[in-house]
């Protein structure tokens, strides 16, 4: 191999890097070249001594890409990285494309933990607004949430007893010192009774005729404050803890790739040092 | 083992060749190679890695034929590195040597 052979091979080999880098890579083996034909060297003689061109430039190009991706951590820097460590020759493609994978489930899972995130930091600060400012105001709007506010402030104080000809009743019961407020429907065709609790949250639901019974314990009584604050608590933590443990994974990977690139290189210079 | 021990002290002999002056890849690898075998290929990117530590850095010399020359010189990270690198270096080889006489005496003791 001559001169010209030996650095049209390391040029083409160098096409990833920018051609800043390239160039001055060039420069430093044509000047080799001339130092070593000034010392009466042949050509080929000094490219026999400076191996393989491709080589050379697959192990420099490996170095760059690390060398870029310590200094900035993007995800097409990393690839850069995946790409030339495959191009040594060690991690081959059939590995790659599984650390591919993990890499895309990797960014999937810390998107996913940054949408719950963002919407626990949303649903924080709009409460938190609300407690301070009253703004934005919050509607409680679901019918059943209605009926008892209505019942409860404008309804009279007391029970009400209702009483039909074919044995109808109608109970709502109002306990004032548990807070637990009933109402019972019954009539010849089954019973109808709904209850709830003063936590504000829960209910019961109970609904009974002939056919039989369905039971609802726990009733949801729609949007509640309470409830609202532990979902957004409820996010906040998914979300950080979620997006904590992507970050602490994804910085094991990036360390242990760059480990795995590192050792990579250092088999090549010890390949090296045994044919010199 | 010869080998291995030679690609850990490389970095030590060229900041050492550094430190009695600055120089070109050219002249390092035949003051090295004077008195040890050393792969041309394995400069360029060994000067890289050096340079990537800063322990060396470099800049052109014009010279009168031809395109400029890049010269090599040591930092002062370099220097200091090359202090600690060379302390390692000598308790390394006075422990080998301590031992290998401690061998030797009891061979001839046994011989005797």
């Amino acid at each position: 191999m001559n001169q010209q052979e030996f650095i049209s091979q390391l040029q083409e080999a160098l096409s990833r890097l920018p051609e800043s880098e390239r160039q001055d890579i060039v420069a430093d083996y044509q000047e080799y070249f001339r130092d070593g034909l000034a010392a009466g060297r042949s050509e080929a003689d000094i490219a026999a001594g400076l191996g393989d061109p491709r080589q050379l430039a697959r192990e420099l190009t490996a170095r760059h890409h690390i060398a870029r991706w310590e200094s900035r951590k993007s995800v097409g820097n990393l690839l850069a990285v995946v790409g030339a460590i495959a191009g040594l020759g060690v991690l081959n493609f059939l590995l790659a494309i599984p650390f591919l994978f993990y890499l895309w489930l990797l960014t999937m899972a810390a998107l996913a933990a940054t949408g719950i995130l963002i919407g626990g930091v949303v649903l924080f600060g709009t409460l938190a607004c609300n407690e301070l400012f009253g703004w934005p105001a919050m509607h409680e709007t679901r019918d059943m949430r209605a009926v008892w506010s209505a019942f409860e402030q404008g309804g009279p104080v007391g029970n009400i007893h209702i009483r039909g000809s074919r044995g109808e009743k109608v109970d709502v019961v109002r306990d004032a010192s548990s807070g637990k407020t009933s109402i019972n429907i019954q009539s010849s065709d089954g019973t109808v009774s709904l209850e709830r609790n003063a936590s504000d949250v829960t209910g019961q639901l109970r609904i009974e005729d002939k056919e039989g019974q369905v039971n609802i314990d726990a009733l949801d009584w729609g949007f509640s404050r309470k409830g609202a604050w532990i979902a957004s608590v409820l996010m906040l933590l998914l979300g950080g803890g979620g997006l904590f443990l992507c970050y602490l994974l994804a910085r094991w990977t990036w360390r242990g790739l760059l480990a795995y690139g590192r050792y990579q290189l250092g088999i090549l210079d010890k390949a090296r040092g045994l044919d010199g | 083992m010869k080998t291995q021990l030679k690609k850990g002290t490389l970095d030590m002999c060229v900041l050492a060749a550094l430190a009695a002056g600055d120089s070109y890849a050219y002249e390092l690898v035949s003051i090295l190679s004077r008195s040890m075998e050393v792969s041309e290929g394995t400069m360029y990117p060994l000067m890289r890695r050096l340079q990537a530590e800063a322990w060396v850095s470099t800049y052109l010399v014009e010279s009168a034929s031809g395109p400029s020359r890049k010269y090599y010189t040591l930092t002062a990270e370099g220097r200091r590195q090359l202090v600690l690198m060379q302390q390692e270096w000598q308790e390394f080889v006075s422990d080998v040597n301590s031992v290998l006489q401690l061998a030797a005496g009891q061979t001839k003791g046994e011989a005797s």
